[in-house]
Order: structure tokens, then sequence, then C-alpha cells
């Protein structure tokens, strides 16, 4: 006897990164997956964003981490709930973790919620969390050849972010060159260059995000 | 990447399947693979010799097709094999619809 199943592999994570997707979407909330290797300044950028969209947007953030909670308490402060994640050992969040901790967050005051994936930027790029979209992060001092190295998550991602852009003078990124490659990965693409330490780039961020927001229906009063 | 999970969820599923059935014994099986995922076809068929002795698919032979990317340009309707590092429309440049190359699926089981 012949069965056919076009059972999916990755069934699991998907049927609860659709619950979670469907959660998200009963309260309003926009989630964004930030995805970049070990030190791209994902952290960073957050802290930065937070500190911008702070008494405008309300913001929720999933922090996960091998070990620590060093980064929830970076984030950490008045007005934003921050849940750390520690993996211990496992190199991506998956929908079931994420699942897990959802409850925890008070989804109706929120319009915005960050994922920080664990630093990698191989294996996040093939696990739904149930987010709106996915961000890659690449800091100028990782490398211009970095994106053909690493194309999958940025076939998946709705924008690329190029950090850390302070540190040019002292690097050999080309950002023009390296842009143009991305967008040869993937079109469509939104990039931005930026500075979380110098504030380069910032505005352009946040006014994306804004949109990203606005496809829900929110409106910044 | 992960491999070995996926396999334990495809053995896992498999068995359910079979149970309701009334197949004791898995003979063979097809695993689709598509280029631009990040599952290695070596370490699938590894994870496969590793984890399926004394389960329903203990000897069955499992077969795998590659499914090889395609994509067709939503600005000029042009259809191509893109590489992996690039997506973009080779004839305009524009964004493409990936057709094909995403998919990872247990397609079917044949026992008895």
């Amino acid at each position: 006897m012949k069965v056919f199943l076009a059972e999916q592999l990755q069934k699991a994570n998907r049927a609860v990164a659709s619950d979670n997707r469907q959660l998200l979407a009963a309260h309003g909330v926009t989630a964004i997956n930030i995805i970049g290797g070990p030190g791209a300044g994902k952290t960073t950028l957050l802290e930065k964003t937070l500190e911008r969209l702070a008494g405008r947007v309300k913001v929720g953030v999933i922090e996960g981490d091998i070990y620590t909670t060093r980064d929830a308490e970076r984030l950490d402060r008045p007005g934003v709930e921050v849940i750390q994640i520690n993996t211990r050992g496992a190199c991506h969040l998956d929908a079931n973790m994420v699942g897990q901790v959802l409850g925890e967050l008070a989804l109706p005051d929120l319009d915005l919620l960050f994922i920080e994936n664990v630093g990698n930027l191989v294996c996040p790029a093939e696990f739904d969390l149930g987010e709106d979209c996915k961000v890659a992060v690449l800091s100028v001092a990782e490398g211009g050849d970095k994106p053909a190295k690493y194309p999958l998550v940025f076939h998946e991602a709705a924008a690329a972010v190029l950090t850390k852009s302070d540190l040019l003078p002292y690097t050999d990124f080309q950002p023009e060159q390296v842009t143009e490659e991305i967008l040869g990965i993937n079109p469509e693409l939104d990039m931005f260059l930026l500075s979380a330490r110098s504030g380069e780039g910032i505005d352009q961020w946040c006014d994306w995000l804004e949109r990203q927001l606005a496809r829900k229906g929110f409106a910044i009063a | 990447m992960h491999e070995l999970a996926l396999m334990e969820s495809l053995l896992a599923v498999v068995e359910e399947s079979a149970a309701a059935h009334g197949i004791r014994r898995v003979t063979a099986a097809r695993l689709v693979v598509g280029e631009f995922t990040a599952a290695l076809p070596e370490a699938l068929e590894f994870a496969f010799e590793a984890l399926s002795p004394g389960t329903v698919m203990d000897g069955a032979t499992l077969t795998m097709t590659l499914e090889e990317a395609q994509a067709r340009c939503r600005a000029c309707g042009h259809e191509y094999h893109p590489p992996v590092y690039r997506l973009a429309c080779p004839a305009c440049g524009g964004p493409p619809e990936v057709l094909k190359g995403k998919e990872l699926y247990l397609d079917y089981y044949e026992g008895e």
C-alpha cells in the first residue's frame, strides 16, 4: 500500500508558528524577528530603537540567547516588557520557545514586539516564529563577503540593516557594493546603513518600523 | 541543518500514519528536498540510517528527490533557475516569485 502524505518536515514548527501568528494578530501586535551573527549589533540597535520609540510606540522584546540574561538586562527599562529565553545550546529560537513565552507578555498593551534571535546568520533563517517579517543585521566590521556566503537569511528577510557605519573608516567594507550584492540576492529588501552609536540612519530605520506598524492599522499619536 | 530533528519528526509521523493504515513495515519512501532549503540530502540520509532501526521504517529504501530552484520574474515574466546567491531576474533585475526550491516534505511511503 502506498500512502501519500505530502508531510512537511517542518510541520510541527509551522503549526506552532501559525498559532503564534494568530495570537499576535488578534492583539494587533507587529512582530519582527531580528537575525544576525554574534556581535552584529542587534541588541545595540534595539537599545537605540527603544530610545527613539519611547512614549510613541508600546514595545516588547523577546530576547534569545544560548546563555545569560545580559541582553535582556540591557533592554529592560520602564515601559518596555522584556523576556529572556535561554536556549542552553539550541542555535536558534523556534516557534515553540516563542509560543511558550508569548502568554507572559501583556499583548493587548503592545504595538510592536521585537524577537531578537540567537546570534547566528545560518539557522534562524529556516525557523518561522510567527513573526510579521525577518530583518537581517550585518555590521560593516563583519566583511562584505558575508551576504553571498549566507544567502538564505537574505532570501527570507523584508529588510537588511548594515550596522556600525561609524566604523567604516577603519574597514574595507564598501557599502554601495555590498548593498548591490544584497539586492541581487533579494531585490525586494529594504536596505539601511546606520550607526546606533552615532545615530546616523536611525531615523530612516524607525520610519520603516512605523510603516510596518501602519500595515496593522497602527498610527503614531 | 538539524537533519536529525527533521528525521525524528518524519519517523514519528510515518509511525503514526502506518499504524492508522495497518501497515507494519514500510518498504520505501520518497522525500522531496528543495535546492534552497538548508537540509542536506546526505545528512538526511545519514540521519535516516541512524534513527530508523527499530522503527516501522527499519530497512526501508528512502529516495530523495532534489527539487531544482525555479523562479519567475514578477516584473518581466522571465522564468529562470536562480543561483542561491542571486534571486534577482537575470533579464531585468526584477523581483522573483520563487516557484520551486523551498520544498522539504515526505511525498509518500509504501509498505505492507
